[in-house]
């Protein structure tokens, strides 16, 4: 039931056995992740800014790593009391695969100075159930505090419906609900197969990553629709234009083979479809803030 | 090449083909992902190949992994074979092929023989 409701939150804790049981269980888990996906995809197609990020649990530790405050939602996600959490070991929380990546982060914690990181890792739900968050670590010292402590968060997407409802409370406690009703409306996609259309055009874009991008109109038409459905669909399903998401794609690409082979700056860029060093160059320093060859240094 | 030892894999050259084994790796995730790629392309260098992957060490591998495996996982391969006996990893591969959309052709064997058999049309 955990699962079915978690709407993706969850999954299951899985074993090293190779059996029938163990292949339902992954089955489940990769249907879980599918939902989990679909309702994030859902809530982009009701409104242009669906998603929204936000802090969700929140862990102190002191420097042994025990638990010194959990708030209401840890208590809550992981089916645990607060006064069965504080003064237990971070570790306890977390699944037997996470532990070798907490001794990591916890030994950086320790011996660098200022640490912050983003990992991720699995916490044991009761249940034997797991939670893979993303979870930023940092270390807090302040001057006239005479201890350091460790703070812990991690983050969530969600649906932006979850929060219309304030918005829609704040408005109509402000009066102001009215007049906003009279701006245009987004555009929106109005059926499936137009979304698998331009699903499918930025599939044929990343397969066909280094070859000129043809006009809109042209693409369009191969693949049954117009130019305004799929300038405006592709903005609205992955918030970006189509020649925004190329370059994107394009840029991602040589930062990979810029930061991992010895491949010439100016193979590079042909590589991947710039027609000259100068337009690589000014797009990649848009992008990233530094030059390809300031990068490659 | 020599074989080349990583953080999370093997890596040496036979034939014109790369040989990708995992380590034990409990899950293969997003940030796990991102080292093993580029590792690779540090090991590359310049040059495309077909590649053979065994995947024995790996027990479940999560949604953004395989997403990011499939687009920048990609690079410099011209194909990938994966090698496994487990019908675990049978379903996730498929669901890794029918939803991640790998851009590369990719298939799996029961054995590094049929792997190779495969690979070499794309040497």
């Amino acid at each position: 039931m955990t699962l079915i409701v978690g709407g993706g939150s969850y999954l299951i804790e899985r074993s090293e056995e190779d059996d029938d049981i163990e292949l339902v269980l992954m089955t489940t888990n990769l249907l879980v992740e599918e939902l989990a996906d679909t309702l994030r995809y859902v809530g982009y197609l009701d409104s242009p800014e669906a998603i929204k990020e936000y802090v969700h649990m929140l862990f102190v530790l002191d420097t042994g790593f025990q638990l010194r405050y959990v708030n209401h939602t840890v208590q809550t996600l992981l089916g645990q009391e607060s006064d069965v959490l504080l003064g237990a070991s971070f570790s306890d929380l977390l699944t037997a695969e996470s532990l070798s990546s907490w001794q990591l982060i916890a030994r950086d914690l320790l011996y660098k100075d200022n640490y912050h990181g983003v990992h991720d890792l699995s916490f044991k739900v009761q249940g034997a159930l797991t939670k893979r968050c993303t979870c930023a670590f940092s270390i807090v010292s302040i001057a006239e505090w005479p201890v350091s402590f460790i703070l812990v968060t991690t983050f969530e997407t969600s649906l932006n419906r979850l929060f219309i409802e304030d918005r829609i409370k704040a408005l109509l406690a402000s009066g102001d609900l009215r007049s906003r009703v009279k701006t245009n409306p987004p555009f929106k996609l109005s059926n499936e197969k137009d979304v698998r259309i331009i699903q499918s055009v930025r599939d044929r874009l990343l397969q066909n990553i280094s070859q000129p991008l043809p006009g809109l109109r042209v693409l369009a038409h191969e693949f049954g629709t117009n130019e305004h459905k799929l300038k405006n669909g592709f903005k609205q399903l992955y918030g970006t234009s189509v020649y925004r998401f190329l370059t994107q794609e394009r840029l991602k690409r040589a930062r990979m083979l810029l930061q991992n082979t010895s491949l010439p700056v100016k193979e590079i860029a042909q590589m991947i479809g710039f027609k000259n060093m100068s337009h690589f160059s000014k797009a990649f320093k848009k992008q990233y803030g530094v030059t390809p060859m300031a990068l490659r240094k | 090449m020599l074989m080349k030892e990583t953080t999370y894999s093997k890596i040496w050259m036979a034939d014109g083909i790369l040989i990708f084994v995992y380590k034990p790796l409990p899950v293969l995730d997003f940030s796990t992902a991102k080292i093993v790629v580029n590792e690779r392309l540090h090991y590359q260098q310049d040059v495309s190949y077909p590649v053979l992957c065994d995947l024995q060490g790996i027990k479940d591998a999560d949604k953004a992994a395989r997403d990011y495996l499939a687009n920048e996982g990609s690079f410099l391969l011209k194909a990938v074979a994966m090698v496994d006996r487990r019908a675990i990893i049978e379903a996730l591969l498929r669901v890794y092929i029918h939803r991640s959309k790998p851009l590369i052709p990719t298939q799996l064997f029961e054995n590094q023989y049929e792997a190779m058999h495969f690979l070499k049309s794309y040497r």
